[in-house]
């Protein structure tokens, strides 16, 4: 391989951006438009000058022999860059908004005057990655260590986080409005969080259910599937209004009739199944779909009960555990804290470990970690549960709405949400089981598995792959539609995002994008190592599996 | 399994009765997305925080639709509507009486008798601010055409003016929108005097007059609109009434207020002395000076004594 | 030991896939069933374990009904090899033979000497192959995975399903050599399906010839070869009948003294342990009328001509029918 293309192209971009197009514009408050600075604008001029250079130094080494030093020194220069992209822009700024009032003139109403990054930064941020990029990938083909490529990828991101932190980044205008509103973007990010996590553990149960029934029944798996891409077609808004009223009745239900009437309902579905089992079998035709209807419905409406209730209680209590301040939920997260880096330490320890026993007793001392945080967590969650239900007198009285059910707020965002992860649970569900080898099954059967053994043994790791791409299409999908949750005033990051439309402040919307968008990378990344973890290695595929 | 397990120890619960005391019930309030409607709820709020009430704060709730909806479902007590656009919106079957919607006091009292009557919700008292539609114009355009009114803007158009407007486009379809002030004050815009943002609010139409896109030189406003203020422009006055009257005023369910009748001698006198300036003072303090509503509803209580 | 006893499969659609099948598997005895595509084999082996429900007749392994067995644990006791291998390929080699031990509930210590036991039985490296997943392996060594999964928890009784089926003709008798090898010792009762006659003939105490569900023959080897009962297995059994009859009897068992007519020994005197067909083969390749035979220790030990062979395979085949009547007579004193 002779010249590194990426890091040529992301020098060139980085060069031609930094030099020729505004970097920043110096608003005078937080809406009115202001005046753009290019490079050479800046005062000092030389000291700015020097991040040209570094920005074309790349064109240089990229020409070098392929080895580890190129990529070394192209990583270099592309962190470098990454870095005083961001660093010497915000260093001028500081002196331009201590004259903000010359340079904006009379007139204009200078309040919490700003530096709004424009497009010469956000390119040149761009091609230095691109150089970072190229370096990394010249450090992986030469073989270099992996403690020089960890360091290579993270170094410069890890010096943006520290100026950040120090506040030397105080003059962007995201940060501006961070010192604002920030106060609430850690509660917005847990309600974000919150809503995927329970929208996917619902939507995991019920989605790989009914996966599992279109796999099991050949006549429901058209309609199954057929049903799942109606509700992904249903457009947020129009769900949230037909879900308003009946949530809202709902929620004026006492909780015990609710449990009597899912009881009851429960026992008409067993009846009507019974009579199917019995006489069904001799009815024709339209007796017979009556029966079946009968069986499906009210075997559905407790499902549905049960679902709306669970899901709107757990989120409830879900986000009570995560952001109570109350000193005994406090202590039970520094707790599930401790029990997941130790967790996640073991695990990654029994990776790296060959010998034969001391691998065996790690990854039991791993188990133990996982073991502990879950039980942290059920304990959270239970006595988040008490918390909760402190403000009921009695269990006679209590409403459905004391449970979490409503017919705004979060309740209709996480069945919403619920409603809307199906899609890729249950057809990567469906698919995964369908396309186990039925040859592997038969061999299964015939070394003498009962049928709860073949599906966990063999159909269920089989599909795993499959499922968890569904989960990660899901779960990466949800961190968006989870930002429409605000319109019903469900908080989470959308009411950054959406309010930033409304009041068109760039700022405010990526008040909430930024974070989404790193949660959306982070939530990948844990599924993938999840994946690593329970798919066995004679079936992983190096590429993607998901057929989607 | 974690839904699960959770039913499982919230059944444990339920059924070992170990629930403790409850409390007062709180007071949800609700608001719509935008800056001024999410200020006056933290006005409420705050306001009745300070005399003792548990606040549910709801705020940003959603749409018209979604708040009242809300509000009559009793998933929220409160959030503060216009009166103009509650005659536009929530009456649809009904024949209004002539003029109704351009007098403030009859548009209220309306509201007062038959909002009470219908859906059992009550009107406290309205803030004199009227958040109308309008058109602003720069400052310097506003000395140099010598405009201030829309008697003079219409004057300025048919004098053959160079007009470009930036509207939403409900504002530039709607027969109750910019078609009102055609008629009221005669003049006309063509079609090609308009730069139509779709689903366009203030702040973007603002924006476009900032920035002068396409020539801009007029652009669709709330009278209220902090960013008015941001960009120094001018409102034209509307001394003729083509725009519904639109008071700011706390809706309530009537249940709260009997239970709670004290609330209104709390709000009644914040909202009376919210006027045009003092909305668009406070949203300003919010939209251009960047500060969160809810340090801007608190120092105003402060300020004006509201808080003990 | 395994009995069909008049027993029927019909599938739903009218397909009759057994008819009448009446067949013993002797305890200890490899009995292959063959036959042409689509002609039951199959469908009778699953019978046995219960895969599928037969429509009548009566099944008994080891002289009880296996509708006496619950049906998972009659599958744990006959190892089952399917046509397909059917490896879990998510499992590791070891993984995959330790299924029915597990089952079972045997001690972990247990399993894994049974892994390693029956790994190198088929001849796999333990340390090499235990920890790799099939998809890492040949079709041959994946085919030697599949008996050894079979014979997990050392059942009395096999269901081998076209074991050798997936793999080159020169793997497939190596594989046929370690198993008969492996077989001599352990003496399982093996119902053992094949369409290639070949096989049969090698790997058979017994074979049954079926045709559209029917039993057609069940004869021994030489006997089938011998006397095919009808057109069908004659022409099932080939044009060659009598020449793979002489694969079955060794050159040992039917040469000559050397005498003074015996050729100089060379480079292409036979052993004396090779089949009368191949020493056949030689010969007619050398367009000779005789050919020395020699021990494995390459001594000079006998001689055959090709009259001499024509008269010595028509004496053999007599002597071994009074032979095997001579047996059953024994068998039949001792059950008594
Ligand atoms: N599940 C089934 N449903 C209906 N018909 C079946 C089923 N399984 C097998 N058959 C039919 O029964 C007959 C015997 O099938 P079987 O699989 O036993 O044949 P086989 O002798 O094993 O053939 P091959 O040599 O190709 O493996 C065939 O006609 C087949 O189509
Ligand atoms: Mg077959």
């Amino acid at each position: 391989m002779p010249v590194n293309r990426v890091a040529v192209l992301g020098s060139l971009i980085a060069g031609l951006s930094l030099f020729f197009l505004p970097l920043v514009e110096l608003k005078p408050n937080r809406l009115a438009s202001g005046i753009p600075f290019f490079l050479l604008q800046f005062e000092g001029d030389v000291r700015y000058l020097a991040l040209f250079v570094l920005a074309l130094l790349p064109l240089v080494v990229a020409l070098r022999r392929a080895d580890v030093v190129r990529g070394a020194l192209l990583a270099g220069l592309g962190n470098a860059l990454l870095f005083l992209t961001l660093y010497l822009p915000a260093v001028a700024g500081e002196v331009l908004l201590a004259d903000a009032a010359a340079w904006l003139g009379e007139g204009v109403r200078l309040s919490n005057p700003r530096l709004l990054p424009s497009a010469g930064l956000a390119l040149g941020l761009f091609g230095a990655y691109t150089v970072l990029y190229g370096g990394l990938r010249d450090l992986v083909v030469a073989g270099a260590p992996r403690s020089l490529r960890v360091a290579a990828a993270w170094g410069g991101l890890l010096l943006v986080v520290l100026a950040a932190l120090s506040g030397r980044f105080d003059v962007y205008s995201v940060v501006v409005e961070f010192q604002a509103r920030g106060q609430q973007l850690a509660q917005r990010t847990v309600e974000h969080v919150m809503f995927v996590a329970v929208a996917l553990s619902i939507g995991l149960v019920l989605g790989v259910g009914l996966g599992l029934w279109a796999h099991r029944d050949r006549r429901a798996s058209p309609v199954i599937l057929y049903l799942v891409g109606i509700i992904q077609t249903v457009p947020s808004l129009a769900l949230f209004g037909v879900l308003l009223v009946p949530l809202a009745r709902l929620g004026d239900q006492l909780a015990t009739s609710v449990a009597l009437a899912l009881v009851a309902s429960l026992a008409l579905a067993a009846a009507a199944l019974a009579l199917y089992r019995t006489i069904g079998q001799r009815l024709r035709g339209a007796a017979r779909q009556v029966v079946l209807l009968l069986v499906t419905v009210s075997a559905a409406v407790p499902v549905a009960l049960f679902t709306v209730v669970v899901a709107s209680f757990s989120f409830r209590v879900s986000l009570l555990a995560f952001t109570s301040a109350a000193p005994a939920l406090a202590n039970l997260r520094s707790a599930m804290l401790v029990a997941l880096i130790a967790a996640v330490g073991l695990q990654l320890a029994v990776r790296r470990q060959r010998v034969d026993t001391a691998r065996r007793s790690l990854a039991r001392a791993a188990w133990v970690g996982w073991g502990a945080l879950a039980v942290t967590l059920v304990v959270a969650l239970v006595t988040a549960s008490q918390l909760f239900l402190a403000r009921v007198e009695s269990a006679a009285t209590l409403t459905v709405r004391d449970l979490g059910v409503s017919g705004i707020g979060p309740a209709p965002a996480v069945i919403a949400l619920t409603l809307y992860s199906l899609l890729p649970l249950v057809r990567n569900t469906y698919a995964g089981l369908t396309n186990v080898d039925p040859a592997v099954i038969d061999s299964g059967r015939g070394m003498g598995m009962s049928a709860p053994q073949r599906f966990m043994q063999i159909e269920l790791p089989l599909a795993l792959p499959v499922i968890m791409a569904g989960v990660r299409n899901a779960s990466v999908a949800l961190v968006g539609i989870a930002a429409i949750a605000t319109v019903i005033g469900a908080g989470g990051l959308g009411d950054f995002i959406l309010g930033g439309i409304i009041n068109t402040s760039i700022d405010q919307i990526l008040l909430g994008a930024i974070p989404a968008v790193l949660l959306a990378v982070l939530l990948d990344a844990v599924l993938r190592a999840t994946e690593q973890l329970l798919v066995s290695p004679g079936i992983r595929v190096s590429g993607e599996a998901a057929p989607s | 399994m974690r839904p699960i397990a959770i039913t499982l120890f919230a059944l444990v619960v339920l059924l070992s009765g170990a629930l403790s005391y409850a409390q007062a019930d709180p007071i949800r309030v609700g608001s719509k997305q935008f800056t001024e409607s999410i200020v006056l709820a933290k006005l409420i709020g705050y306001a009745l925080e300070d005399v003792g009430f548990t606040i549910d704060d709801r705020t940003p709730l959603g749409g018209t639709d979604v708040n009242r909806s809300a509000l009559v479902n009793a998933e929220i007590d409160v959030y503060p509507e216009y009166t103009g656009t509650a005659l536009g919106l929530f009456f649809p079957d009904v024949e209004l009486p002539e003029g109704l919607t351009r007098d403030a006091e009859a548009s209220y009292d309306y509201l007062l008798e038959h909002d009470l009557e219908r859906d059992r919700l009550l009107w406290l008292a309205p803030a004199p601010a009227n958040n109308t539609y309008g058109f602003a114009v720069r400052r310097a355009f506003a000395e140099e055409h010598g405009l201030t009114t829309m008697e003079d803007f219409a004057e300025y158009v048919n004098a053959g003016g160079e007009v470009m407007m930036a509207t939403g486009d409900e504002f530039a379809q709607r027969p109750d929108g910019i078609a009102a002030f055609e008629e009221l004050y005669g003049f006309e815009l063509a079609d090609e005097a308009l730069l139509i943002i779709a689903a366009g609010t203030p702040a973007q139409t603002l924006q476009a007059l900032d920035q002068g896109a396409n020539d801009t030189n007029v652009a669709m406003t709330f009278a209220t609109e902090g960013a008015v203020v941001a960009y120094d422009f001018v409102v034209l006055t509307d001394p003729r009434g083509a725009q519904p009257i639109f008071n700011p005023t706390p809706v309530f369910r009537v249940e709260v207020i009997d239970a709670n009748p004290e609330i209104p001698a709390i709000l009644n006198p914040i909202f009376e002395g919210l006027t045009n300036e003092v909305l668009q003072e406070l949203n300003a303090r919010v939209d251009v000076d960047g500060e969160s509503p809810d340090a801007v509803a608190r120092s105003y209580l402060e300020e004006h004594g509201f808080l003990n | 030991m395994i009995e069909f006893e008049g027993v029927v499969k019909d599938f739903p659609g009218g397909v009759r896939a057994v008819d009448a099948l009446d067949l013993t598997v002797e305890k200890g005895e490899i009995s292959v069933l063959i036959g042409p595509s689509g002609c039951g084999k199959t469908t009778s082996m699953r019978l046995v374990n219960r895969l599928i429900p037969l429509t009548s007749g009566r099944i008994t392994v080891d002289g009880r009904d296996n509708l006496e067995f619950a049906p998972e644990e009659l599958r744990r006791k006959i190892g089952y090899a399917i046509q397909q291998i059917g490896l879990f390929p998510h499992m590791t080699v070891g993984q995959n033979v330790a299924v029915v031990p597990r089952l079972l509930g045997w001690e972990e210590q247990r399993v894994r000497q049974r892994v390693d036991g029956l790994l190198e039985l088929v001849g796999l490296d333990p340390d090499v192959q235990r920890d790799v997943y099939p998809r890492q392996l040949s079709g041959g060594q994946q085919q030697r995975v599949g008996v050894a999964r079979a014979l997990g928890a050392d059942p009395p009784i096999m269901l081998m399903d076209e074991p050798f089926g997936a793999v080159d003709p020169i793997t497939r008798a190596v594989l046929q050599d370690e198993f008969l090898q492996i077989q001599a010792t352990i003496a399982k009762t093996v119902l053992f399906v094949t369409h290639d006659i070949d096989e049969a003939i090698k790997m058979g105490d017994r074979i049954a010839v079926m045709r559209t569900g029917r039993l057609v023959q069940y004869a021994t080897p030489d006997e089938l070869l011998a006397q095919p009962v009808d057109d069908f297995v004659r022409a099932f059994v080939g044009g060659d009948r009598h020449l793979k009859r002489l694969g079955l009897v060794r050159v040992r068992d039917v040469m000559a003294e050397p005498d003074e007519r015996t050729p100089e020994l060379d480079g292409e005197a036979v052993l004396e342990h090779t089949s009368v067909r191949d020493a056949l083969s030689v010969l007619v390749g050398r367009g000779f009328d005789a050919t020395p035979v020699v021990d494995a220790q390459g001594r000079l030990c006998g001689v055959i001509t090709l009259n001499g062979l024509r008269a010595a395979v028509r004496r053999a085949a007599r002597e071994r029918a009074s032979e095997e009547r001579a047996s059953e007579e024994r068998a039949a004193e001792g059950e008594a």
